[in-house]
């Protein structure tokens, strides 16, 4: 009888052996399987809200601008996409709502709100939009005097695995603001082809005469590969833009805003000029006389400034150079700076990143897609993983 | 009574055994069934993921202009440097333009990546677009792009 209860008591423990194997060893033989389930429904489910985010006007479908010129409010936004309004072709993105995800002085959508408008609880994601070629820049100055400045450049051009892009073709738009009996901005452009390495550089000495005086210097990079064409602002390190005023267009509005918490954010600055640039033309669209009330932006009542430009939304601005006439945080008093906008992406090596990518190895799933913004080549990509 | 005791350990040691034997066949059965019941394979949904990518950066390269100019200019240098530029970095592509009578073009070859990495791919992707001629001339061409994964 002990006996018959020891085979039974063997016959639990050898039983129960054999079931917690055959648990932790099946799912191992099914892990593959259940990995490239995994990462097809994680591909299915990025496919379907990058569909949504390309393809979708949102509701309304202005949201991105439909705020005019006062604070974006987030919750009136009912459905998400980023599509241009109106427009029967595919992949073409709106540049007011691209401008709502950065980071926008008029008011952003935020993360967790286009989480829930795009039904992805369970899921987080990233959305990056970059210009289809990497462009890496370099700009020194060299002044001699205060008439004179020797810019020298650089832009390597390659794909983002790093193989070099030969015959890009690089212009290299110089922008110099003038302090003289008024304050202008000139510019002029020097036209590169890459080598085989994806490599090119140049050089260009600007003057004035008489006791004018070149100030802030910036350079603007256009790099078409093929006509297909990308923009990549640079800027001198003399002024960082955003100590100055954040800049933000909606529809045919402009809208500047003096950004709290700087250094030197309460000392008042003028908007002295305005000119839109595509590279082919420039055409000026404010001259300010740089002083007294005349387009002073200043901490207090004069934080915003604002005015509507008729026909600006529709006449493919390129870029807007604003010069302004502004303190500087070394010595030298007032001075001239030049800022480059209204797009986030300009700011930034042209990539605007809409939340961190994950930084754990986990699976995700990514899906790449070729957008236009304002006639502009870029490639839009979500990576989506679990939560 | 010893002889009782004997039959009773025989058998409950048969129960073991059985008990073992079924349990090993059950789980050769599932493990059979995991192995077989194998995830649909991933080549469809990676040839639908590619073929959307090639009408993708062809639609892109045509609303800009670019595309017709290219094909009817013969712009061969120009229009594989777009492509290069716009596929994502692991995607090689192989590019033949025929006439509507089904005849390839005659232009050079436009391809990005070598003849073996076509070869060697499991999943090749083929989109078909057509353009239907260059400012006032109608004179369609039919573009076949095929993408791989290297």
């Amino acid at each position: 009888m002990p006996g018959e209860a020891y085979d039974h008591l063997m016959a639990v423990v050898v039983l129960g052996a054999i079931f917690v194997t055959a648990v932790t060893v099946v799912p191992s033989l099914s892990y593959v399987n259940l990995f490239y389930l995994d990462q097809q429904q994680l591909r299915n489910i990025a496919l379907s809200a990058m569909k949504t985010v390309l393809f979708d006007e949102g509701y309304p479908a202005n949201w991105g601008s439909m705020s005019g010129l006062s604070q974006f409010n987030e919750n009136d936004v009912k459905r998400f996409g980023l599509a241009v309004l109106s427009d029967p072709s595919f992949y073409v993105l709106d540049q007011d709502k691209v401008q709502r995800l950065g980071n926008n002085p008029m008011g952003n959508l935020s993360y967790q709100k286009m989480k829930s408008l795009l039904g992805l609880s369970g899921y987080d994601f990233s959305i990056v939009l970059r210009p289809l070629f990497n462009v890496k820049k370099s700009v020194s100055v060299v002044r001699p005097d205060d008439s004179t400045a020797n810019i020298n450049f650089k832009a390597n051009v390659s794909r983002y695995d790093g193989q070099p892009v030969p015959n890009a073709i690089v212009w290299a738009t110089i922008i110099y603001a003038v302090d003289d009996t008024s304050y202008m901005t000139y510019s002029l452009t020097v036209k590169n082809v890459t080598d085989s390495l994806g490599r090119s550089q140049g050089s260009q000495t600007v003057s004035v005469s008489g006791n004018a005086k070149i100030k802030d210097v910036i350079v603007i990079f256009k790099v078409t590969v093929a006509d297909r064409s990308t923009i990549v602002v640079s800027s001198q390190d003399t002024n960082t833009p955003n100590d100055i005023a954040l800049i933000n267009a909606v529809g045919d509005n402009l809208v500047l805003t003096i950004p709290p918490n700087m250094p030197g954010s309460n000392d008042a600055r003028w908007i002295t000029n305005i000119q839109m640039y595509n590279f082919e033309t420039s055409v000026s669209l404010l001259n300010g006389s740089g002083t007294g009330n005349d387009n002073m932006m200043n901490y207090g009542s004069l934080n915003v400034w604002s005015q509507s430009f008729p026909g600006l939304s529709s006449s493919d601005p390129g870029v807007l150079i604003f010069t302004f006439r502004t303190e500087t945080l070394g010595p030298g008093g007032r001075t001239l700076a030049i800022l480059v906008g209204p797009y986030a992406m300009w700011g930034n090596d042209g990539v605007l990143s809409y939340n961190a990518v994950p930084v754990s190895s986990g699976a995700s799933a990514s899906v790449q897609r070729d957008v236009i913004i304002l006639g502009m080549a870029y490639v839009a990509e979500l990576r989506l993983w679990k939560t | 009574m010893r002889k009782a005791w004997s039959a009773n350990s025989s058998k409950g040691q048969m129960r073991v055994i059985e008990a073992v034997m079924a349990a090993i066949i059950v789980i050769t059965a599932v493990a059979f069934l995991y192995a077989f019941a194998a995830t649909p394979s991933s080549q469809t949904y990676e040839t639908g993921e590619l073929e959307k990518i090639g009408h993708n950066v062809l639609h892109d390269i045509d609303e800009q202009r670019l595309l017709t100019r290219y094909v009817y200019n013969s712009e061969w240098a120009n229009i594989t440097a777009a492509l290069i530029v716009s596929v994502p970095n692991d995607v090689y592509f192989n590019l033949t333009i025929y006439d509507v009578n089904g005849n390839s073009i005659g232009h050079p070859l436009i391809q990005y990546g070598s003849s073996q990495v076509f070869a060697d791919s499991k999943a090749v992707a083929s989109v078909t677009y057509i353009v239907s001629g260059y400012q006032t001339n109608y004179n369609p061409r039919i573009l076949v792009l095929k993408l791989v994964r290297g």
